[in-house]
């Protein structure tokens, strides 16, 4: 495949364009790699400040409130966990529960939980519990 | 699991139970020889068997993020109720008599323990094939970087 990089004129908008003969799975992810945004509105108190995505490891709704948890910290995100899911649902998250939205990118592993429930251990080591109803995306996007 | 799935496998539960029920009573008519036939009245105390036997399920509606200890207990409450409220009924009825309780309760537990450890067992295949795909991505994520 050929890949071209112009520069646009000045003044010009960026763009992207895709020229295939097929969608294939690559060109798929590229596009929603495109689509995605590469940070997030959070809080560090009360100041609004911009997380980057591939820094996210998962986003958890607590009592009508939406938390974002990295590696080591935790935010508060006005966005309501539906809101960051539409966002996010281009890239690498996946719903996993009712309260929790997943970067599949940083699963170690996963392990059974009980109840056809799954366990996800993540690249920090934390544990979140994969229900029911959302193992069959979870197979689906690991193309099983 | 949820309400809707609950209510599901609460009807699973009970066709179950009604096939069980009405194929031991069957064996025992063949091996006894009886000539004892079902009659409508009995179809109903089957049901009643099933549904009663059924209940029990709603001890296995819990929180989303329940640990697996909590899941362990719910699973062996059920297990004891199930087969108490059926074994109960059956004594009740007159159909399950003391001579050959042993040979029900060893078949109770090897069925019970028996769909328990398939759930299980399909849960861990899919866990490592699971496991085997996350492995793939990552070296691909790596491979791109």
């Amino acid at each position: 495949m050929n890949i071209v990089i112009q520069t646009p004129s000045p003044g010009e908008e960026d763009s992207v364009v895709i020229r295939v003969h097929c969608m294939t799975e690559g060109v798929i992810r590229a596009i929603n790699l495109l689509k995605s945004p590469e940070s997030l509105p959070v809080m560090i108190g009360e100041q609004n400040v911009l997380l980057p995505v591939k820094d996210v490891f998962y986003a958890e709704s607590v009592d009508l409130k939406t938390f974002v948890y990295a590696e080591k910290s935790v935010y508060r995100t006005r966005l309501k966990l539906y809101e960051l899911e539409e966002t996010l649902s281009h890239g690498d998250f996946l719903r996993i529960s009712k309260q929790v939205i997943l970067n599949i990118r940083k699963i170690r592993s996963v392990a059974p939980a009980g109840d056809s429930r799954f366990q996800a251990t993540l690249a920090n080591g934390e544990k979140v519990i994969i229900s029911r109803q959302y193992v069959p995306a979870l197979k689906a996007r690991f193309g099983l | 699991m949820n309400l809707k799935e609950l209510l599901k496998f609460m009807f699973v539960v009970f066709c179950a139970i009604t096939t069980i029920v009405i194929l031991y009573i069957a064996a025992e008519i063949l091996i006894t020889d009886s000539l004892w036939r079902l009659s409508a009245w009995d179809l109903l105390k089957i049901e009643f068997v099933a549904f009663a036997g059924t209940l029990p399920v709603l001890i296995l509606l819990k929180r989303e993020n329940a640990p697996r200890t909590e899941l362990i207990i719910r699973q062996v409450l059920h297990f004891i109720l199930t087969g108490g409220i059926i074994a109960g009924l059956l004594i009740g009825f007159g159909w399950l008599s003391a001579g050959n309780a042993a040979f029900i309760a060893a078949l109770y537990i090897c069925l019970y323990s028996g769909i328990y450890a398939a759930g299980e067992l399909r849960a861990r295949k899919l866990a490592k094939a699971l496991n085997e795909r996350i492995s793939a991505f990552h070296n691909d994520q790596n491979e791109t970087h």
